[in-house]
């Protein structure tokens, strides 16, 4: 593996970069250390700026008329984005745009034509409806969210938890089980509407994290039409798995941004600060913790930048991808963490953004697949064991 | 476990012990007229010197800017909660879906501060 940057990825980087300085950073001054949102006007000036960049709605395939970003690339940008107060769950406050619901790409064309395509344009928000209050890490077996046939319509029952952005979606897709004796392979993902009757957000779910909160979804007698499965019946599990294994990229890389940022305070606060009449950058005991901050930093990058190479070149990523989300997030932590240490008092203090990046820092740790889970995956490769006695 | 719609808490006068008594924490509050009609939610964020207690105190001074509180408010109640963000968002859901979509008054001649964007709670 190649892990020279090209020009282009150089450039880009860069760019990305001075936005994030010369931009975002500045507003955020003025703004409450927990903000979730800017300005009025600004979010439309900055969506300018990036259009201009060419890197808006950049996870949009290139068919669909998005700039056609490289995997690898697409880590390095997010590692960029990343580097601001909120940046860890509102990356440059969402003015790059977004891809919307990965999954609807693989819709009919009538799903295409009603959902995915007002979605790009912004005229329609959806949210993606997977984990439950039975549990999220191993969604095969927790989804207890039942689907029935009823003539042309499937009726759904149950609760979905942490579900981000359903209070402001239109629809949402809602994997639920359809067969309870098929385990993985009973599981259907059904575009729901929001207006639907039946369909209810319950209730915001106060977290560690400010921006991009979670709600709870209750489904009584949702009626849906059949032609609002989306895929297959009973594919509706390794049509949320793909897309979460690509994602554990960009994910990763977010974090190993936030560290940078964190790092880079706690470089410029350790040669500034004198303590008993030298700088703290004197002191074995912190150049230890900039050391260690830089060797997972560096060994955070290396194992994203390895799975989204494999991924490019479509080899088997799945391995590497739970590796990077794994030593990443809880890397990334470690940093936040010992730049709080660095800093002292001041360091937990709302003045800093090291406060909401610890506490925020602390969720990716579960979110995406929490760390056990990750090493399960990669266990299963190692020894070429399945998924447990009543593995399905 | 779900959080109340509203603070749990009685109304409380703006006296001068009682507003001094407030303690310098984060947290949200709701502001009523005299006849207990909550016309504000607000939140003491991360950069409000004394938390709570000069956010609160701010409304019934003579410094207060707002037109609808500077003429309505007489009482308050607060709540600390660190996740003042999300619990103030999730006050104002409840208050504009319970009020035929419309905003707090207080909160609708404020600032853009004092009305974030909404999203939608249904309850079934």
């Amino acid at each position: 593996m190649d892990i020279s940057l090209s020009e282009e990825q150089r450039m880009i980087t860069e760019t990305v970069r001075r936005f994030v300085r010369n931009e975002i950073q500045p507003l955020e001054r003025d703004l409450d250390p927990d903000a979730v949102e800017l300005p009025p006007g600004e979010g439309d000036r900055l969506r300018e700026i990036v259009r201009g960049m060419g890197l808006y709605n950049m996870d949009v395939p290139e068919e669909y008329g998005g700039p056609g970003i490289a995997l690898t690339t697409r880590g390095l940008i997010a590692e960029e984005m990343s580097q601001h107060r909120a940046g860890l769950y509102l990356p440059c406050y969402g003015v790059f745009g977004s891809a919307g619901l990965v999954q609807l790409y693989a819709g009919s064309e009538d799903q295409k034509e009603k959902y995915l395509f007002p979605m790009l344009n912004g005229e329609k928000r959806g949210f993606f409806g997977l984990t439950e209050p039975s549990g999220g890490a191993d969604p095969a077996r927790a989804i207890q969210t039942r689907a029935i046939r009823d003539g042309d319509d499937w009726v759904l029952n149950g609760a979905k938890l942490f579900i981000s952005g359903a209070d402001r979606a239109d629809f949402g897709l809602i994997f639920a089980r359809t067969d309870p004796e098929q385990g993985r392979h009973g599981i259907t993902c059904f575009i729901v509407e929001t207006d639907m009757p039946g369909f209810a957000v319950r209730r915001v779910v106060h977290t560690l994290r400010a921006g991009n909160y979670g709600t709870e979804l209750s489904l009584e007698d949702v009626r849906v039409p059949h032609q609002n499965i989306l895929g297959e019946e009973g594919k509706g599990f390794s049509l949320a798995n793909n897309a979460l294994t690509r994602q554990r990229i960009p994910y990763t890389a977010s974090c190993i941004g936030v560290a940078v940022a964190a790092q880079e305070m706690a470089i410029s606060y350790a040669q500034q600060r004198e303590t008993f009449g030298a700088p703290l950058a004197t002191r074995q005991a912190i150049q230890w913790m900039i050391v260690d901050n830089e060797i997972d930093i560096r060994t955070g990058r290396l194992l994203y930048l390895q799975a989204a190479s494999k991924a490019e070149h479509d080899e088997p990523f799945r391995f590497e991808a739970a590796m990077a989300k794994l030593v990443g997030t809880e890397g990334a932590g470690r940093v936040v963490d010992r730049a709080i240490q660095i800093h002292g008092g001041i360091g937990v203090t709302k003045d800093l953004p090291l406060e909401r990046w610890y506490r925020e820092m602390r969720i990716r740790r579960i979110g995406e697949g929490p760390s056990e889970v990750q090493r399960v995956i990669m266990a299963r490769d190692l020894l070429s064991v399945g998924s447990g006695s009543n593995s399905s | 476990m779900t959080t109340p719609d509203r603070i749990a808490k009685p109304w409380q006068d703006p006296g001068e012990e009682t507003l001094r008594q407030i303690p310098g924490v984060l947290g949200v509050y709701e502001i009523a007229d005299s006849a207990g009609t909550v016309i504000h939610i607000g939140q003491a964020g991360g950069r409000e010197p004394f938390g709570l207690r000069s956010k609160i105190s701010g409304h019934f001074s003579e410094t207060e800017l707002n037109p609808v509180l500077r003429e309505r408010a007489a009482r308050f109640r607060w709540e600390s909660n660190h996740q003042y963000t999300t619990r103030r968002l999730e006050m104002l859901m409840h208050y504009v879906e319970a009020h035929d979509q419309q905003w707090p008054p207080g909160n609708a001649a404020g600032t853009w501060e004092d009305q974030p964007t909404l999203g939608r709670l249904r309850r079934s």
